[in-house]
């Protein structure tokens, strides 16, 4: 079967490719228009245990999914290696109020420990304004952010925040997600922290 | 755990941290929290590797930032253990 997913927002195409695998669809090309899509999909496939294989195609890219699904999945659910560990939301691209300068190297201090710890994160997420970290110029984000990977973190970076301020081609680390797999970060992590 | 030295230029003003911190770019200078065992210090201090120190230096000599605002250190990591010497001022 065919999904026309193109024009639909993030998780809209994840949501229609998950229905179709549930309901036992062996053979499904979903057409979408962005890569943070292609991506998300692509996880989705990933996390159901079917062959996925993506490009180009007409207005966009295409995602191909063969095979029985595993069923009762979550979407490309993060997984922590111990525990369900705790998870740091990062909505914004400076901590607190005030002065954002300020802001923005306290939050570069902040996950430079965070780098440092022994007892990292079982997830990093990115949304809205907090986006612009992995997908910024700044090093120092990038190198703390590779070794929180390295250690076991897992970084998700909001989709549509990216499309929205235009720097999805721009991501440097981490993946692109979507709501889902962020709230579902959220849920499972014992504890939140919001920068 | 592998034995990590660097130096550490702590600073009295946040203010000067920032301005440094701009300044240091180039040379990979990363912002940290001061280290606990550097109690004298605004709390926001700039990381540099042992090979770049010597720039580094040039460079905050050359800044307009004034240097009784900041010290400098040479900190070596051995697994828990963290030793802070700080770096006099050559004469």
């Amino acid at each position: 079967m065919q999904i026309d997913a193109r024009g639909k927002a993030c998780p809209q195409p994840v949501i229609l490719a998950k229905k179709a695998l549930d309901g036992g669809n062996q053979d499904i090309t979903v057409l979408v228009d962005n890569r943070a899509a292609v991506e998300n999909l692509t996880r989705l496939g990933r996390s159901m245990e079917v062959a996925v294989e993506s490009g180009d195609a007409e207005g966009g890219f295409y995602v191909h999914f063969t095979g029985e699904a595993k069923h009762g999945e979550t979407p490309a659910a993060a997984r922590p290696a111990a525990g369900n560990g705790y998870a740091v939301f990062i909505g914004k691209d400076h901590v607190g109020g005030g002065d954002f300068t300020l802001g923005y190297n306290l939050l570069k201090m902040a996950i430079y420990t965070l780098a440092q710890s022994d007892d990292v994160p079982a997830y990093v997420l990115f949304m809205n304004g907090g986006v612009r970290l992995p997908a910024g110029d700044e090093a120092q984000v990038i190198e703390n952010l590779q070794a929180l990977i390295d250690k076991g973190s897992q970084v998700l970076v909001c989709g549509t925040c990216l499309n929205y301020y235009e720097i999805a081609d721009k991501l440097k680390i981490g993946v692109a997600s979507n709501m889902y797999d962020i709230m579902s970060a959220m849920q499972r992590a014992d504890k939140v922290i919001t920068l | 755990m592998t034995n990590r030295a660097y130096y550490l230029f702590a600073f009295d003003s946040p203010h000067a941290a920032i301005a440094a911190q701009r300044l240091l770019r180039d040379v990979g200078g990363a912002v940290m929290p001061t280290l606990r065992a550097i109690t004298a210090s605004c709390g926001m201090s700039i990381r540099v590797g042992t090979e770049l120190v010597a720039r580094a230096r040039e460079i905050m000599a050359g800044s307009a930032i004034d240097p009784a605002l900041y010290r400098l250190y040479y900190v070596e990591q051995e697994g828990a253990d963290t030793r802070c010497t700080e770096v006099l001022e050559e004469s």
